[in-house]
């Protein structure tokens, strides 16, 4: 953390007075939004995102903050009868070894160009810093990564994985001409189903895998359980990942799970994406397993996936994670490292100790789960 | 509140801190968005600097009207928070 970033206090000056309002106006301004101010919420993002909102914004919006089971509140700072920020908060929870620590995810921010230069985006997350015991921010765009880099310590990168699939499509998206990638495009693929087959880890045995359509905590319990040691992880419960999962108007995901015995003991969400070139791809947004066989549960899993990318005649698997023993088990399945880029970065802020020793001398595991892209990036 | 002078040398380096950049990369007329850190986190942090070492308040009209280098020295002048015989920027 920058040490000369200003404390909330000073920063509720400093924002207050380029606003020309007083410090408690600013305060007061700042509440949860209520239903009734989902049209003024759509506005401020059509005006911010411009194009960038090619989904029913109004329905993602309810769903995302006003549907029951949200775990999300969406702060908005009303003045004077006009919005001119906002800044969501999903509430999460974090386990290790150590404990559990119930924080949250910042998301959302924007604010009206008109108001830009005042600090609300600062001040809005310090508001946030001062609701709860941690704040993960996970990625960030152009307009938002210096704030991130400056308010919150960091975490490690998370990594950007791709599969290609349709060799011949692959190549194409990298440049290679039409013709080139025609004759091409087999020989690599034979060649890349060889390494992987070479490669990639033994698949779990005995397992049987049958599609989910809702969760509950009894079969969710042996995950949940499962901490290994050294890990800092988002809790997964069912209620938020049938709402996740199931639930978002923008992105409906397919489940395979893994069970053995009748018990999960893993499973993979995926859905596909029509990507902005004219291709279609599969993204995989978690793919959790016991750690015992991790490797093995997760190379079934994601061969699932794979064959019905390839069914599909999807050009690729996308999976975006910070989480370096999966990262592997996938460099080993076959996925390639994509380049680096700003909404990959991930951080914490919390002046908790304990969960500042347990982040320091564990692994983070985050899955875009925290990540509200859907694959649309 | 009476405002404090400071040099243009003085004044830059504030900037420089704020926005995270070497003050010897603070050419006059550097567009503000060539500078990565001269974002919303850059102009929080130069209004405190401002405020904590002249006493000077940096409004959000005026923080957004810096496009340049040479227009936050402009501002500095305008508020008679520069040196005087410390001249151009």
């Amino acid at each position: 953390m920058n040490a000369k970033a200003p404390g909330l206090e000073a920063t509720t000056k400093l924002v207050a007075r380029a606003l020309g309002i007083s410090t408690s106006t600013l305060m007061h301004a700042c509440r949860p939004a209520m239903p009734a101010d989902l049209g003024r919420v759509v506005a401020l993002r059509r005006q911010v995102l411009g194009e960038l909102v090619s989904w029913d914004d109004e329905a993602y919006l309810r769903w995302r903050y006003f549907a029951s089971a949200t775990p999300a509140t969406l702060w908005i700072l009303d003045l004077d009868g006009k919005l001119i920020a906002m800044i969501g908060a999903e509430q999460v929870s974090v386990t290790s070894m150590a404990g559990e620590w119930v924080g949250h995810v910042m998301m959302d921010l924007m604010a009206d160009p008109a108001y830009s230069g005042s600090g609300l985006g600062v001040w809005l997350n310090q508001h946030l810093f001062a609701t709860a015991s941690f704040t993960l921010a996970v990625g960030a765009n152009e307009n938002s990564i210096g704030l991130v880099r400056r308010l919150f310590a960091p975490l490690p990168s998370r990594e950007s994985l791709v599969l290609p699939v349709a060799m011949g499509a692959f190549l194409r998206r990298h440049g290679i001409p039409r013709r080139l990638s025609q004759v091409l495009g087999p020989l690599v693929h034979a060649g890349w189903a060889l390494r992987r087959r070479v490669m990639r880890p033994a698949r779990a045995r005995d397992v049987t895998l049958r599609r989910i359509s809702g969760f509950d905590e009894a079969m969710l319990a042996p995950l949940r359980n499962d901490r290994p040691r050294g890990r800092v992880e988002i809790s997964r419960n069912a209620a938020v990942l049938n709402w996740r999962l199931f639930a978002n108007p923008r992105a409906r995901f397919d489940v395979t799970g893994a069970f053995r015995d009748g018990v999960l003991v893993g499973y993979v969400a995926s859905r596909h994406v029509d990507r902005d070139d004219g291709t279609r791809s599969t993204y995989v947004i978690d793919c959790p397993a016991l750690d015992c066989e991790r490797a093995g549960i997760v190379t079934l899993l994601l061969d699932t996936v794979i064959a019905a990318a390839a069914r599909r005649r999807n050009a690729s698997v996308h999976a975006v994670m910070l989480d370096p023993d999966c990262t592997r088990i996938l460099h080993r399945i076959g996925f390639l490292r994509r380049g680096e880029a700003n909404y990959l970065v991930a951080g914490l802020h919390t002046t908790d100790t304990n969960l500042l020793a347990a982040a320091a001398e564990s692994q983070w595991c985050i899955t875009d789960l925290c990540f509200d892209s859907d694959g649309q990036f | 509140m009476t405002i404090r002078k400071v040099t243009t040398a003085a004044a830059l380096q504030m900037l420089a801190d704020a926005v995270m950049e070497d003050v010897a990369s603070l050419e006059p007329g550097r567009l503000r968005e060539e500078i990565p850190g001269w974002d919303s986190m850059g102009a929080l942090m130069l209004m405190a600097e401002l405020d904590e070492h002249l006493g000077l308040v940096l409004d959000a009209d005026a923080s957004r009207a810096m496009a340049t280098v040479a227009d936050y020295i402009a501002h500095l002048r305008a508020s008679n928070a520069l040196l005087e015989m410390d001249g151009d920027a």
